[in-house]
């Protein structure tokens, strides 16, 4: 493993899904943003491309139809219709924090995203990433908040992207990826002097499971 | 055991299975098991990646013929297999094909052999199809990006003599393992769909991913 960059990395079959092309957009948003801060596993799938592109050589060719060549050669002066998803102009302070393949989903940046109050100390941004099933969000955990503790009906992925937070399962700080299954009851809690920003995913709902759990349930279901 | 059953030979019989794929093509068939095929020499790979600088830097057309003629057909079975029909995985291949004529220019083949940058190009294709939103992809340029501690080694060896190797070293794999790397990139399924299909606990199909992964990477790895 490389010397830089963060320590908790994502499954090795989240990142074989997502060299393969069979990652949720979530999760695809979620590895790609890890990708840019992680260079350890950048090389990761590298290989993992590089797999598919050793598989793709050795496919049996499949008959394309006789004039798909013609048709072909015939679009490549065509003028390019845009290609890149079009990118708001964004603070500086959210162009240095978060990387590209998650930028392009805050508009004009962090701050002017629709925060809203989860709990004392904790804020929370839903994102759209096109698929109902699964929740995305940032979450913003002031300087040294606890968020509740909570198990999950299937599997939480949290990337930090600002600051730190400790839980039961170890300390997470910038590109750290955190898994936590159905079975862990945890409760993370952001290191004083700066403020936690994490990217969450959250497939399959999650349940909180302190005191306080019944008012916090609508942090999931919305 | 009998560890590359999947990876029929083309050298003996080629147009007679080449004759069974089309016929399974045409009747939409399960195409499992007999599409695999094994690579030509590795100066064929090099020269794909000439034509493809050729192709950035001329704007050759001969050149871009060439690579469709060896791409689109791969492509359009690898597509087909993820259960893509005839008509689309069609429309898919080309739209691949025209990226590759524009982005030509993107292409380093000290980073990526020519069929993997290809694979990629197709893949996202495939994603874009299916949904609304675009495939994330990196930004090089990107100010928040970490950059690599050193520059990547030159990968210009290794793509040259990765797509061999690195399918010899699927072909070492027992036979439970290298199935798993197979539908790991040609099934549109998840680990626990597999699992449910081949009787075993997730947690078993995780470990003998996990251990072919390791088991190739350490090829790919001896390589460099």
């Amino acid at each position: 493993m490389a010397e830089i960059g963060p320590i908790h990395h994502p499954d090795e079959d989240v990142l074989l899904d997502y060299a393969a092309g069979k990652a949720s957009q979530a999760t695809s948003v979620l590895v790609a943003t890890h990708l840019a801060l992680c260079p350890s596993c950048r090389a990761e799938v590298r290989k993992f491309e590089a797999l598919g592109g050793a598989l793709i050589e050795a496919e049996k060719p499949a008959t394309m139809s006789a004039d798909a060549l013609t048709a072909v050669l015939s679009r490549l002066d065509d003028s390019e219709e845009d290609e890149a998803r079009p990118v708001e102009q964004c603070d500086a302070q959210t162009l240095a924090l978060i990387p590209q393949p998650l930028r392009g989903y805050l508009g004009s940046g962090v701050d002017s995203l629709p925060w809203k109050t989860r709990g004392i100390g904790i804020r929370e941004a839903v994102l759209d990433f096109g698929d109902p099933a699964i929740r995305t969000s940032l979450v913003r955990i002031a300087p040294g908040a606890r968020v509740l503790g909570h198990t999950h009906g299937d599997l939480e992925t949290t990337m930090v992207l600002k600051g730190a937070f400790n839980d039961s399962t170890g300390r997470y700080a910038r590109g750290d990826v955190a898994v936590a299954t159905s079975d862990l009851d945890h409760a993370p809690v952001a290191e004083t002097g700066e403020e936690c920003i994490c990217l969450i995913i959250v497939e399959g709902g999650l349940r909180f499971t302190g005191p306080l759990s019944r008012l916090m349930n609508p942090f999931v279901r919305l | 055991m009998d560890a590359g059953s999947w990876l029929i030979s083309e050298s003996d019989g080629s147009s007679k299975e080449r004759a069974v794929g089309d016929v399974a093509l045409r009747r939409k068939l399960p195409l499992h098991g007999v599409m695999m095929s094994v690579p030509e020499p590795a100066v064929a790979q090099a020269s794909f990646d000439t034509l493809i600088e050729a192709v950035a830097r001329d704007r050759d057309r001969a050149a871009f013929a060439e690579l469709f003629e060896h791409f689109a057909p791969r492509l359009k079975s690898y597509l087909m297999r993820l259960g893509t029909d005839d008509g689309a995985a069609e429309e898919v291949v080309q739209e691949a094909m025209v990226m590759v004529w524009r982005k030509a220019d993107s292409f380093d083949r000290r980073q990526a052999s020519a069929s993997t940058w290809i694979f990629t190009i197709a893949r996202n294709k495939r994603i874009d199809r299916l949904r609304r939103e675009r495939r994330p992809e990196l930004d090089p340029n990107d100010p928040a990006l970490v950059p690599d501690p050193v520059e990547p080694a030159d990968m210009t060896v290794q793509s040259q003599q990765s797509r061999d190797r690195i399918l010899l070293a699927v072909e070492k794999l027992p036979a439970e393992q290298s199935e798993l790397i197979r539908m790991a990139y040609f099934d549109d399924k998840s680990h626990a769909e597999i699992a449910a299909e081949m009787a075993l606990p997730l947690g078993t199909v995780k470990s003998r991913i996990r251990l072919a992964l390791g088991r190739m990477r350490r090829e790919v790895e001896d390589l460099g």
